[in-house]
Order: structure tokens, then sequence, then C-alpha cells
């Protein structure tokens, strides 16, 4: 099988925005080494855009887990958007709705970021 | 060392523990509470290098986690149940090159080593405080691992309810459409499986994930679903396809953990590893395969379907089975909903066309009789029509098929029947007239029996054209018989220029019966595939000849019913009775 993930980062002043695109499996990793590596350098607040995923794996979900308990250690916060219905559910289900901020737009979510 | 040195010393080492302290219960981060507690140690007892190596218990070795003054390298020393019961005696011991390792362990578990170099620096009191130092710690890390075990009971307790919620979520789906909340549509379907085959792959951490359905000659599976990889939907298949024909012939899930990559078992076009299949059944067998691929650890690395996924991915083919099961159950509804109201269409114009009330004729006693039998709607037809001077029109006729084409060809032929008797023409004429006029509107094949009399009360006698229908009979009073049967072709299938009409007319007497019917009467059969036959529809009414034409009449279909006894109905039963007084 050919695994298809793409991630891309766009830095702002204040916050980083991370758009995934692609099935969301163990390649995660990427999004949580990226997180590291900004985390590392500063960056506390971050936006990830999840509009062009459309499954997310068990391990997809346990990696998004480790990223949101990272960034409570430095205090830092993570808001997503764009989640497809199924992930939206999983996210609930997996008690990550109740640890993170979820918005329908990727404008309600920088917007929403830059206030805090 | 002077007393004022110890106690300095110690005074040292209780702050060193009250700073370990408070690393221990400041931070989540394991791995940064390492750092921090190895610096502790490297600066109380001026050791050049401190690393820590935990103990992985599956594994049976240590591995580094944490290092300082050498650089962190991570090395693995496996550890002989001998060395590891040493260990929990908790003393410290030499170790390689010269090192010391302390011992960490805790309620009989060995959690891992301090290892320290330059051992022979080493005085009493370090060894006092590296013995709390590793009290301590061990604690520490009892508590992390417990942490740690909490945290993956509780991923594993979260993912076992998101695979519930997911099956209810699917089985909500399948249902209400079972319930009728929504039509199936073979949009719906396809959304339903593209959910199933998703939620699938999700759960299974497969790389791959497909649903591939038998085709009608069942010698294809053609793949209707599939993820992440949508290139594949629409591809075929062939059935005989190693394990897929395995999985499809049995009616058995499938695993495939270890096979090369030049297997010639695996389905291809799909390129995998490892493989799960399990099969999409219904009461009619099996419909498809769900199937995924190459399942994946953390790592990347590929790790063997367990006996659990497959039942989870059996738990999702069977409410694919129940979901194809109700689509196909939903499109039979339909299309019997269809044929219903088409029945329904037919049998209303079949009914409009009939006349309303039988007209009294003076010197004569006529009934009709039609009843509907059978699943779909019959092309009888009968019929009266004023005529000039007094003379009555009677008609019979039965169009050939069923449903709403046969009662449109109906409908035509009673519109050109009152059209063409107004004309006042010839009976053959008209006759030739209708067969030109029903051509061009009749569908391929289908044809009309048509028989027409024209009654005159004055003369007491019938002019009459049969346009290839059934002979009507007429029974004389004196016993004898006579079958109606000059005329000409059916109507509505041969061109004008191929057929032409005659006509005959007969005188009647008082006590002749004259029967007009179709095919459904003498046709009827029972259960022996007897037909009920001319003969003894001329028996019956002779036996009946002196009761009036409604007792006949009534006779007649008491015998017809009596005859067929169980066996099945398809045809209508339509009959005329004229009794001449």
């Amino acid at each position: 099988m050919t695994d298809k993930f793409n991630l891309t980062v766009k830095k702002e002043a204040d916050f980083a925005l991370l758009s995934t695109e692609g099935y969301i499996n163990h390649l995660g990793e990427k999004i949580e080494a990226e997180c590291s590596s900004l985390i590392n350098v500063g960056y506390k607040k971050f936006v990830l855009n999840l509009e062009k995923s459309k499954v997310i794996s068990s391990i997809g979900l346990a990696i998004f887990i480790e990223i949101i308990e990272k960034l409570q250690q430095v205090n830092g916060i993570i808001y997503f958007c764009c989640l497809a219905p199924v992930i939206q559910k999983s996210f609930k289900i997996m008690g990550l709705a109740q640890k993170v901020s979820i918005f329908e737009t990727e404008a309600e979510a920088t917007e929403a970021i830059r206030k805090v | 060392m002077t007393l004022e040195n110890k106690i300095s010393k110690l005074e040292q080492n209780i702050s060193l523990l009250n700073d370990i302290g408070e690393v221990i219960s400041s931070s989540d981060d394991i791995n940064r509470s390492f750092k921090s507690l190895l610096q502790i140690v490297f600066s109380a007892v001026n050791s050049s290098a401190v690393s820590l190596l935990l103990f992985d218990p599956q594994k049976r070795e240590l591995k580094t986690a944490a290092a300082i003054g050498i650089k962190e390298k991570k090395i693995s020393i496996p550890i002989s149940k001998e060395l590891e019961s040493k260990l929990l005696n908790k003393a410290p011991m030499p170790a390689l090159k010269a090192k010391i390792w302390m011992p960490l362990s805790f309620k009989e578990e060995l959690l891992g080593v301090i290892s320290l170099s330059d051992y022979n620096d080493y005085n009493e009191q370090d060894f006092h405080f590296l013995s709390l130092f590793s009290q301590y710690i061990s604690i520490a890390l009892y508590n992390f691992k417990l942490q740690r075990t909490l945290k993956q009971v509780e991923l594993h307790l979260n993912l076992k309810s998101l695979e519930l919620e997911t099956m209810v979520d699917i089985s909500r789906e399948v249902n209400s459409v079972a319930d009728g909340v929504i039509g199936l549509s073979s949009g719906e379907i396809s959304k339903l499986m593209d959910e199933i085959t998703s939620r699938t792959l999700a759960l299974l951490d497969a790389s791959g994930c497909c649903l591939m359905l038998i085709n009608d000659k069942s010698d294809h599976f053609q793949i209707s679903s599939s993820f992440p990889d949508l290139d594949l939907v629409g591809q075929n298949i062939p059935v005989e396809n190693g394990v897929l024909w395995e999985i499809f012939s049995k009616g058995e899930p499938k695993t495939v953990n270890r096979c090369s990559k030049k297997s010639s078992s695996l389905p291809m076009p799909i390129k995998c590893q490892k493989f799960l299949g399990v099969p999409i059944s219904s009461q009619e067998g099996v419909l498809g395969i769900l199937c995924a691929f190459d399942k994946v650890n953390r790592d990347g690395s590929m790790i063997d379907f367990s006996e659990s996924d497959q039942s989870l991915i059996y738990g999702f083919a069977n409410q694919a089975g129940i979901a194809l099961e109700n689509a196909k159950l939903y499109k039979e509804a339909i299309e019997k909903r269809v044929i219903q109201a088409e029945i329904k269409a037919a049998a209303d114009i079949q009914n409009s066309l009939f006349p309303k009330v039988i007209p009294q004729i003076q010197g004569f006693d006529i009934v009709a009789m039609n009843q509907q039998r059978g699943n779909n709607v019959g092309g009888d037809y009968y019929d009266f029509l004023d005529e000039d001077e007094g003379q009555r029109g009677l008609l019979i006729a039965d169009v050939s098929g069923k449903g709403l084409q046969a009662a449109l060809s109906m409908a035509r032929l009673c519109a050109g029947v009152h059209s063409e008797v107004e004309h006042r023409m010839s009976l053959t004429e008209m006759v030739y007239r209708l067969n030109n006029l029903l051509r061009k509107k009749m569908p391929f094949g289908k044809y009309i029996t048509f028989f027409y009399a024209s009654l005159d009360p004055k003369t007491k006698s019938v002019n009459y054209v049969n346009a290839g229908h059934e002979f009507p009979m007429l029974l004389r009073s004196d016993g004898s018989r006579k079958d109606l049967d000059v005329g000409g072709f059916f109507l509505g299938m041969f061109e004008p220029e191929m057929v032409s009409y005659e006509s005959e007319e007969i005188k009647l007497y008082p006590g002749d019966i004259l029967l007009l019917y179709t095919d459904g009467v003498t046709d009827a059969t029972n259960r022996y595939e007897e037909t009920f036959g001319k003969d003894r529809l001329e028996s019956v009414i002779k036996t009946h000849a002196h009761l009036s034409a409604e007792e006949i009449k009534e006779e007649v279909y008491n015998a017809v019913i009596d005859f067929e006894g169980s066996a099945p109905r398809f045809d209508d039963l339509t009959f005329v009775v004229i009794k001449v007084r």
C-alpha cells in the first residue's frame, strides 16, 4: 500500500499553523516532531487544520494525545479546526474534545488563538 | 572527615534530597525529570559520569534513559535472571569498566540502575546518599510507570469505546434503512460502504482497507470502496484469486500474516504483505469481502493482524451484509410498489371502460361478468353500444398481454369502436377500419381478438363479425349449437391489404342462448392441468338453459370455480349471456 500523508507548516508571529493532508496514522509522528521542534524554539500556540484528512487511525489519535500533553507541560495551547464528522466523534470518545478547542473553520481558530 | 564536615555534608545531602523531592513532584515529563535528577547526583558525588538505565522486563535488557558526563549513547545491556536477583538486593555492585551500579527497585520489581564512574572515589557517606537517592528515584520511577500504565489503560479503554461507538454508529445507519427512516439508494449504500471501509481502516491501524462485492455472474469481485488508495475503486479481481476464493467459497475469514511479496495468493492488484479478509454474507450467501492490509505499529513496522482484529472487522462486515440485504429488499419493495401502482392504474382504466349498467333490450335478457384475477390486470373487455334504428351493438374483446400496456390498448379499442359506430357503416367496413387504426398504435407483437354483433330487437336477428376471437356459442332451444366463427384476422397486427372481413346474419328464436366469452373461461385449469373447455361450458348452459340469464351466469361462474378448485388462477373471467325471450 502507498502511504500518502503531507504536513505543511506556516509560522505566524505568535502561533504556528499546521495543515495535514491524507490518512493520519503512524506517519502522524511528523506532526509531533514538528510540534516538538517548534516548542523548542519558543512556540507555544498551535492551530492544527485537518480539513484534508478524512481518516485518522488509533495511532494517530494517540499521537494527538501526546502532543496535547506535551503542550500542557509547557503551558501551551492547541486548537483544531475543519474536522470531518467521523474524526470529531473520535476526538469526543477519546477525550480529546474535552482537552482542546475545536473550530469549524481555520479563520475562527486563528482568530481565537490570536486573542489568547 | 571532621564532625563539622560530616554535619555540613549531611546538611548538603538533606538539601539535595529535598531538591530530588521537588523534581519528582513538579514535572510530568519523565525524561526531563531524569536529566534533573542525574544532575543532582552528578554534583553530589563528584562523579565524572552518571547515567540512568531502565529495565525492560519483556526484552530483559537495560536501556539508557538519560546520561550526564558521557556522550548519551543508546546502549542495551542484557540482564540474566541471576543478575536481576543480585540487583534486587539493592546493594551497590561493581559493573562494566570499573563503574558502579546503584540498583533501582520497588516491591521486588527491578526498575533500572544508576550507573556511576570512578568507583574508587566514593566514600561511605556517598553510598549512604546514593542509597537514599536510589530509594527516592525508585519510588518516582514506579509512580511514573504506574502513571504510564494508567494512561495506556485509559487509551486502551477509550479505543475500545471508539470501536463500540463506531459499531453502534454503523449499526444505527444500517438499521435506519430497515426502519424505513431513509431510503437506500445506490448513492446512500455507496456512502455507507465508504464509512465502513474507512472506519475499519482507522480502528485496525491498517495501511489500507477495501470492500469488494461479487458481480452478477459471480466470476469477479469489484472494489466498491477503498481507503486510502481511492484508485482501486472500480477495479475487478477474478473470483478465483487464491485467498479471496478461499474466503468466498468457505464463507470464513482468512488472515495471511506470513507471506512473501511475491506470493500469488494475495489479492492482486492490491499490493500488501499482510492481509486480513472476512466475508460479507447475507441469507443468500457471500456478497463480498471486506479486507484490510498491512497493520502498522507506532514506529511504522508491520505487525500481525490479531484475532481481536478479525473479530472487529467481522463485526463491520456483518453490518455491511445487513445494509446490502436491506438495500436489496428496499429495491424490491420499490419495484413492487411501482408494479402495484401500474396494476392499479391498469385496473382503473379497465374498470372505467366497462359499461356501468347492462342495457335492457326488448325481447332479450342480458347479463355480463368480468372478474379480474391473478397478479396483473388482463386485457378482457366487453361493451354495449347504441346503434341506429333501435339496434344495439355488443362486443367482447381480449387484448394480448397484461398490465398497463394492455389496458391502454383496450382504451384505444374502446375509443375506436365508439367513434366508428357513429359513422354508420357496415360491420365489416367498421372492423376493417378498426384494424387499420389499432395497427398503428399497437406495441410490436401485440394484437386484439374482437367480436362485434349488431342485435336487432325488431327482427330478433344478430349480424356479427368475429375478428379472431373465441367463437361465441349460440345454443338453440332445440339443443343444437352454432359457433359464431365468421369474420377474419384479429386486430392490430396485419397490414390493411392483408386482411378482409366477412359478416354473418343469424335469426334468433325464443329460448336461444348466446354466450360471448374470453379464453379465461375455456382455458380455466384445474390441478391436473386439464382445461375447462367448450364442451363443459356448453354442458353447463344446456343443463341450466331453463333458468334466467342471471342464473345461468351464476351457474357458469360456479362451474368454472369448482373446476379450478385450488389450482392457481391467472386469467380474468369475462363473459356475456344473452337469452332470447
